[in-house]
């Protein structure tokens, strides 16, 4: 009998990680949910085989660190790519689209977690949750079925930044909310704070990319990572303490570094890091989720699907029809917005951690967990079979 | 021709060329620095993929579009030398070929060596064109094998058969 050591865990799971990542590419899916599924299999909560447990991994503390840098690296990323100077340029269309997108999207989702029963903020992270379309997810597609090089591409990510921008906003609002829950005065301090700290940041990332840019400026390739990556860290923890959720200050810090000329450097050096951490994330996802919690919000789970899905692809035609698109490039647009993945789940494990409720706590992580599956894999089905949106959309458009 | 450029969050950039008719090239510069190239054919048409290039391989297209293209040949020269030698030969005195042009005297035809520079006196004429004019007293650096260096020396000897 081999006796376990970490070397070996983190073996086992990583392999896991890749024959799972290898399976979901082999049939046309993101590697996403497979990550997920790894870790619900491998989690304390594993189904056992013949009497004997999957379970490899106890309690995910010990690989927490590595996820939470994934949390920091993901949201570092869609701030450094962020990529404002088109979005601006175009900002007239782009504004009409993204309201449409948002204007229905989020207040479903809201309306949603208020029907289940939820209070306003409980009901409020839950239309964060279900409106916030995955970039990782989208992007990755986009590719596979060559659309990227059509008009329609450029709608759909501009769409999506604009998603993540607000949600990031509501997210800094929400989570300070969240983590100065005790009482009114706490809760005003972690607000002024949160501001603070957001107003601060703000302002290096739009007057400082000079002053980051010399600072930075490093010749050795491995002190520019660990740069990069220590300060990112060290101001997101600084934010975390302060009561504005490290995932937002990673994504304002990112933001900063997109406005200078280490984006290219970044992209080279860091990238390879937050494949790996990401890939952890999503696998701790996985090993924290009791499916005996998400089967328990089964239904829960497939009305927001349904519901939230059914509104996504109206909302995504008609704003790709207001910025311009055809109806075949609109329906292609409607179904693309429709894969949900890290925003949705970085959102649901800070409430894991820091939630107030039993709610937040559990049962909107697993909720998360339920939806992000089924919405990932759907939606990425939609993509390879936008015809039949589009056919569906003739129909209705013509009559 | 117009090209557009768009940023695409999550992506990279995107560089749209187009062409007459709708027509129109579309290079995808992705942020780990691949390169997608599409095509279209025309304006209602979806690009199609044509190929995918690294960074380096699209440095190296970019060349050729430009011109600079240029390979190092290092290797192929040793080739070329590896059975060769290079020898300095002066010109003897009364040799035939003295006042005619290196392309007159049909010197790589005839013997299948290169005369790689003509030192005369202080001065060293690298590179020497066909048009060079060989003098006497001149010495060549030429490049050869040994039998193209024999019968190159036999040419420069002074015609004694018929004298």
């Amino acid at each position: 009998m081999v006796t376990s050591n970490l070397v070996l865990t983190a073996g086992l799971f990583l392999t896991c990680l890749a024959v799972g990542g290898l399976l979901a590419l082999r049939v046309g899916q993101s590697v996403i949910p497979a990550y997920i599924l790894v870790g619900v299999l491998l989690g304390p909560f594993a189904p056992s085989v013949g009497g004997v447990s999957l379970t490899l991994i106890e309690s995910p503390e010990f690989i927490r660190l590595l996820a939470d840098l994934g949390v920091v690296l993901l949201l570092f990323f869609v701030g450094l790519e962020l990529g404002l100077a088109s979005l601006i340029q175009k900002r007239t269309r782009f504004t009409r689209a993204g309201a449409i997108d948002v204007g229905i999207s989020f207040p479903v989702g809201i309306l949603v977690g208020l029907f289940f029963g939820f209070t306003l903020l409980e009901a409020l992270f839950v239309g964060l949750i279900v409106f916030n379309s995955s970039t990782v997810i989208i992007a990755k597609s986009l590719i596979d079925l060559e659309w990227i090089a059509n008009p329609e591409s450029e709608a759909i990510l501009g769409v999506v930044v604009i998603e993540d921008i607000l949600t990031a906003a509501v997210f800094a609002v929400l989570s300070a909310f969240v983590l100065g829950a005790a009482d009114i005065t706490s809760l005003a301090r972690t607000l002024g704070q949160a501001a603070i700290v957001l107003l601060v940041l703000g302002l290096v990332a739009y007057y400082g990319g000079e002053w980051i840019d010399r600072v930075f400026n490093l010749q050795s390739s491995e002190l520019f990572l660990l740069g990069v990556l220590g300060v990112t860290a060290l101001v997101a923890g600084l934010g975390l303490a302060a009561g504005i959720s490290e995932a937002i200050v990673a994504f304002v810090v990112g933001a900063a570094f997109g406005q200078t000329s280490h984006v290219n450097r970044i992209e080279s050096l860091l990238a390879p890091s937050r494949n790996l951490f990401a890939a952890v994330f999503f696998f701790v996802i996985g090993l924290q989720t009791n499916p005996r919690v998400v089967v328990s919000v089964a239904g829960f789970v497939l009305v927001a699907v349904v519901v939230t899905l059914l509104c996504q692809l109206v909302s995504g035609f008609f704003a790709g029809r207001s910025y311009g698109l055809s109806v075949e490039q609109a329906s292609r647009m409607a179904s693309a917005l429709a894969p949900r993945g890290e925003f949705s789940l970085v959102i649901a494990a800070f409430l894991v951690t820091a939630g107030t409720t039993d709610a937040l706590r559990e049962t909107i992580p697993a909720f998360t967990v339920g939806y992000v599956l089924l919405t990932s894999i759907i939606g990425t089905v939609l993509m390879q079979n936008s015809h039949l949106v589009e056919r569906v959309a003739r129909r209705y458009s013509d009559g | 021709m117009k090209i557009f450029e768009t940023q695409l969050p999550g992506v990279g950039r995107r560089y749209q060329v187009s062409f007459s008719e709708g027509k129109a090239l579309t290079i995808l510069i992705h942020n780990d620095g691949q390169r997608d190239v599409f095509w279209r054919e025309n304006s209602d048409a979806d690009s199609e993929e044509l190929f995918t290039t690294t960074e380096r391989e699209a440095q190296k297209l970019a060349e050729i579009f430009d011109g600079t293209f240029f390979e190092p040949v290092d290797d192929e020269l040793d080739d070329a030398l590896s059975d060769a030698r290079i020898k300095w030969v002066s010109i003897p005195s009364g040799s035939p070929v003295i006042g005619k042009t290196i392309s007159d005297v049909g010197v790589r035809t005839r013997t299948g060596v290169s005369i790689l520079a003509v030192e005369r006196g202080e001065q060293t004429l690298p590179n020497p064109t066909p048009g060079t004019e060989l003098r006497a007293e001149d010495v060549l650096v030429v490049v050869g094998s040994g039998e193209a260096h024999k019968a190159f020396e036999e040419l420069l000897a002074p015609d004694t058969s018929h004298g």
